[in-house]
């Protein structure tokens, strides 16, 4: 244990110098194998042979077909549509962020995608109306994370393969937790603007006129409205597993893009696969030193280990249940969500086990928490990815975001945590 | 001497009992100086990648399956309808028996030992809710998507029954029997079978092949225990092997009647079904396993089974 | 030293607070962290053009190849057989490339916030240079087992069970991407390395 604790230092120290997530988890799978005198020699072979997994193709293929969703203009005109119906309302445009993102969540897999796709067109114009810069790149970073919660999600998938559960029931585990939030979200939203005055509100259109442009935009967006019904009830029906619905989610958008909105030329797919490719690449290699890590820990028995001290703190649910989160916390305040859904999963899971926990609820509980773990600084992609695509500091948007997490993603871990049936009831259906 | 024992397998499975009575038995044989790490549960890794690791000496012993991606001789160990009943099965695999020197020239030649051959069930295939149970193959099988593991002669075998083979990882079985993208799942034997009750309706036990899997150590890593080291060990998993061909057989018994409660039908063939079934398997096998390791083990696996 | 600290902020042009690449950009006039090594960065460019037309076939034809097996299952309920192993082939070399291509651009996730904190170019350039020395002696250690790991299947002719080929079609993949990144990470220490002492010299 007090090998552990120094490479979890160690680990630290260079993940706060910069050195990529996966790399500074190498560096500790060595250290940790000199300190604990396990072996090292099959490192190596047990990471590529965890990546190699039939299972993880879904990654790749559901960051290509959501990268070249935004390179389609598929996003556009679900905004459009969306904001046909309340973007004429005082912190509509801000609702409308909010919701796209759901729906977009909902086609796609990975939070980024969402930023890139909605951020990068909702924020200037949301700013161009008067919004406050801060709330704008705030409700961008905060909805992102919805992108993760309801399915398909990348995070989701290699927690469900970690803890060997089914990825259809780890998808629905945060569905319902994604949705609700999405309505606290706009809540919040409209509430935080109430007393605002900078605010531009473009005037009410005629009820006739406002069905007529909903019809319009609506018709538009028909082929990407019919997407996450293709995503979700292909696998949902039987057509296609979870990582068969990715290619078709794919071949889909290369249908649409090319074809039908003649949106996709050869340059713009060619630079958004190999971006595609890049990402997926760079996932992989924070799961490959991941592996090698988690390897490590088993050898020296750190999981069943670390149960152990758990439950010597103490045998109530209740307050097991509150370290978890905690512990889910931290993790997610120092690591991306891929990195924690492994990590959870790996060191978490025998306590759950010891306290009779459902692996689909803890699912749940992991999602939420490690969506949460994306926006909470220091080490929070999403939320520097919002600053980066909308150029906004820091500073601007630290104080809207904490208010959003405070208000509306801590209080949903809490519900998540202790109402089972909101992780439970939709993978229930299934049988 | 310390080493590591790792399989795939939860604490009710045969691995784990004889796991159980090697370590115990060892622990007394050499007064605590020979330890075993035990990782259960594939803690390690699948089990594909925790008897590479035996094979290159990471890990020391483990519980495995037919590894063809390995040696494709080793698919011997799923062939059908070679033992008709647990008698013939402990005669054609057990302790001292042909097939196990054949297997332990297979480990020797991937840098492996065999420490024995632990028997698990007779297999059978389980078909998910609402669909009709074929026994009359191949007419009843026609269009069932049949998950197969993805070795060429399970596919042989699937195809001549009548069946749409489909390989599939293990881990979006259970998914896929649940949505219908794949209607039953081949090679299963019955302890196999209670992780995916909520979505089965039956399990039929043709009993087409006898599964058996391997105790294997790493070789340089057992050639270079002391004489007495390996004398122990040697004399603690051969007590553990022959104590599990009772303990194998009395679990079959428990594994049926869990799947019967579990709401499963456990379907049995009529022995003119099963005789039509057994032609099938063996026309399409046989040829194609004589192709790879030849007409003398061939011959013998023959003798044994009684299908010259 | 203070001094000294003082004076480098005035060499933004050679060494900001931002992260130094291992290669030059593009469209970018080289700077002098990159001088000198012209052609080693030409090839690069050839290897890097390879790596994203690679890159592109794969990921397109395994979108391509699942997309085609849900069709064969469901609608002509003949699936392809090899595809359990033929789609990880694609993605494996997907991955490692992309892994490498990452390690190009410097476009790995990370979790820094130095920036945040640390305000001194040559500090920030000194502890990244720590780090990629760190990452550059993992890689090399990570790609001295896997020679192992491939070496081992190579050696008892490892096939897939079904398509029967090579093993070695997938592993290399291993082996490229790790030594892809060795390159990479090494040319990373050296321009750091090279802006730490160029500011060195400037500073005084
Ligand atoms: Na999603
Ligand atoms: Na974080």
């Amino acid at each position: 244990m007090i090998a552990l604790f120094i490479v979890l230092i160690v680990v630290v120290f260079f993940l706060l110098i910069e050195v990529p997530v996966g790399f500074a988890f190498g560096i500790g799978a060595l250290l940790y194998g000199y300190m604990s005198g396990t072996d090292i020699s099959f490192h190596a072979g047990f990471g590529y042979t965890q990546i190699s997994a039939f299972s993880l193709l879904a990654i790749p293929l559901f960051i290509l077909s959501g990268t070249l969703m935004g390179a389609s203009g598929i996003s556009d005109r679900l905004l459009n549509f969306v904001n046909s119906f309340v973007g004429r309302t005082k912190g509509g445009l801000g609702a409308v962020t909010v919701i796209t993102c759901a729906i977009f969540g909902a086609i796609s897999g990975s939070a980024s995608a969402a930023i890139a796709a909605i951020g990068k067109i909702m924020v200037p114009r949301m700013i161009r109306e008067g919004y406050p810069p801060g709330h704008a790149t705030a409700l961008v970073a905060v909805s992102s994370v919805l992108a993760l919660l309801i399915p398909p999600s990348i995070p989701m998938i290699v927690f469900a393969i970690a803890i060997r559960e089914s990825v259809a029931k780890a998808f629905l585990s945060t569905m319902i937790p994604g949705i609700l939030l999405a309505i606290i979200y706009c809540g919040l939203n409209f509430w935080f603007l109430r007393n605002n005055r900078t605010i531009v509100v473009q005037p009410k259109l005629p009820a006739q006129e406002t069905v007529r442009q909903i019809a319009i935009t609506g018709k538009q967006a028909s082929l990407a409205i019919l997407m996450p019904g293709i995503i979700l009830g292909g696998i949902y029906s039987g057509i296609a597993t979870p990582t068969e619905a990715g290619a078709v989610a794919l071949v889909y958008t290369l249908f649409v893009g090319i074809l039908i909105y003649r949106t996709l030329s050869w340059g713009n797919l060619f630079n958004s696969t190999v971006e595609a490719a890049r990402l997926t690449g760079a996932i992989i290699m924070v799961l490959f030193f991941l592996f090698v890590m988690s390897r490590g820990m088993v050898l020296a028995k750190v999981p069943t280990q670390f149960a152990d001290f758990l439950l010597s703190i103490s045998d109530n649910r209740i307050v097991i249940l509150l370290l978890i989160n905690l512990l889910l916390l931290l993790m997610g305040m120092i690591i991306d969500d891929v990195s924690g859904s492994v990590l959870a999963a790996i060191i978490l899971l025998p306590v759950t086990q010891s306290i009779g926990l459902d692996p689909i609820h803890f699912a749940g509980i992991v999602g939420v928490n490690l969506g949460l773990g994306n926006i909470s600084p220091p080490c929070a992609p999403l939320l520097y990815m919002a600053g980066g695509v909308t150029k906004q500091p820091l500073s601007t948007y630290i104080g809207p975001t904490m208010k959003f997490l405070m208000l509306g993603h801590l209080p949903m871990v809490f519900l998540v945590t202790f109402i089972p049936e909101l992780s439970l009831w939709l993978p229930s259906l299934l049988g | 001497q310390q080493a590591i024992l790792g399989h795939i397998m939860d604490s009710e499975h045969i691995f784990h009992h004889v796991s159980e009575r090697f370590m115990e038995r060892l622990d007394e044989l050499s007064g605590g100086s020979f330890a075993v790490d035990y990782h259960p549960g594939g803690d390690l890794g699948d089990w594909t990648s925790i008897t590479e690791q035996v094979a290159q000496g990471a890990v020391q012993m483990t519980m495995t399956y037919n590894h063809s991606e390995l040696d494709p001789r080793w698919d011997l160990s799923v062939l059908g309808y070679v033992a008709s009943d647990w008698d013939a099965a402990q005669k054609i695999y057990g302790p001292g028996s042909v097939m196990e020197g054949v297997y332990a020239g297979i480990m020797n030649d991937l840098g492996m030992e065999l420490l024995g051959i632990i028997p698990t069930d007779f297999a059978g295939f389980i078909v998910r809710k609402g669909k009709a149970v074929p026994v009359n193959f191949p007419e009843d099988a026609a269009g069932m998507k049949m998950r197969v593991p993805g070795m060429p002669m399970a596919i042989e075998r699937y195809n001549a029954l009548g069946f749409s083979p489909v390989p599939m990882a293990f881990s979006e079985v259970h998914t896929a029997l649940q949505t219908g993208a794949i209607d039953g799942r081949a090679y299963s034997p019955p302890v196999e079978v209670p992780m995916f009750s909520d979505v089965l309706e039956a399990y039929v036990f043709t009993r087409e092949h006898f599964e058996h899997t391997f105790w294997v150590a790493n070789k340089a890593w057992f050639d270079g225990l002391t004489d007495e080291q390996r004398g122990w060990l040697t004399e603690a998993a051969d007590e553990a092997v022959s104590g599990s061909w009772e303990l194998a057989q009395s679990q079959s018994a428990k594994w049926l009647a869990e799947i019967e409660a579990g709401g499963v039908d456990v379907v049995e063939l009529t022995p003119e079904q099963q005789e039509k079934h057994r032609a099938l398997v063996i026309e399409a096998e046989y040829p194609y396993m004589e192709n790879i390791v030849g007409a003398e083990i061939m011959d013998q696996i023959r003798a044994a089974a009684g299908t010259n | 030293m203070t001094k000294d600290l003082l004076h480098i902020d005035s060499l933004d042009d050679v060494i900001g607070t931002s992260p130094i690449r291992p290669v030059p950009e593009h469209d970018r006039p080289p700077s002098p962290i990159h001088s000198g090594l012209g052609p080693v960065y030409a090839a690069e460019r050839g290897i890097a053009w390879l790596m994203r037309v690679i890159m592109f076939l794969a990921i397109i034809s395994l979108g391509l190849l699942m997309a085609a097996q849900v069709f064969m299952r469901y609608v002509i309920s003949a699936p392809f057989l090899g595809i359990e192993e033929l789609a990880p082939l694609l993605a494996v070399w997907v991955y490692f490339l992309g892994m490498a291509y990452c390690s190009r651009e410097r476009d790995h996730i990370e979790g820094g916030m130095m920036t945040l904190v640390i305000k001194n170019p040559r500090l920030l350039t000194a502890l990244r240079l720590l780090g990629s020395v760190a990452t550059l002696i993992t890689i090399v250690i990570f790609m001295r087992f896997a020679w192992d790991f491939v070496a081992f299947n190579y050696s008892v002719g490892r096939r897939s069970t079904y398509m029967r080929l090579p093993k070695v079609l997938w592993d290399v993949s291993l082996l490229i991407g790790l030594a892809l990144m060795t390159f990479y990470a090494a040319l990373q220490c050296l321009a750091e390395a090279r802006a730490l002492f160029i500011t060195r010299g400037r500073g005084k």
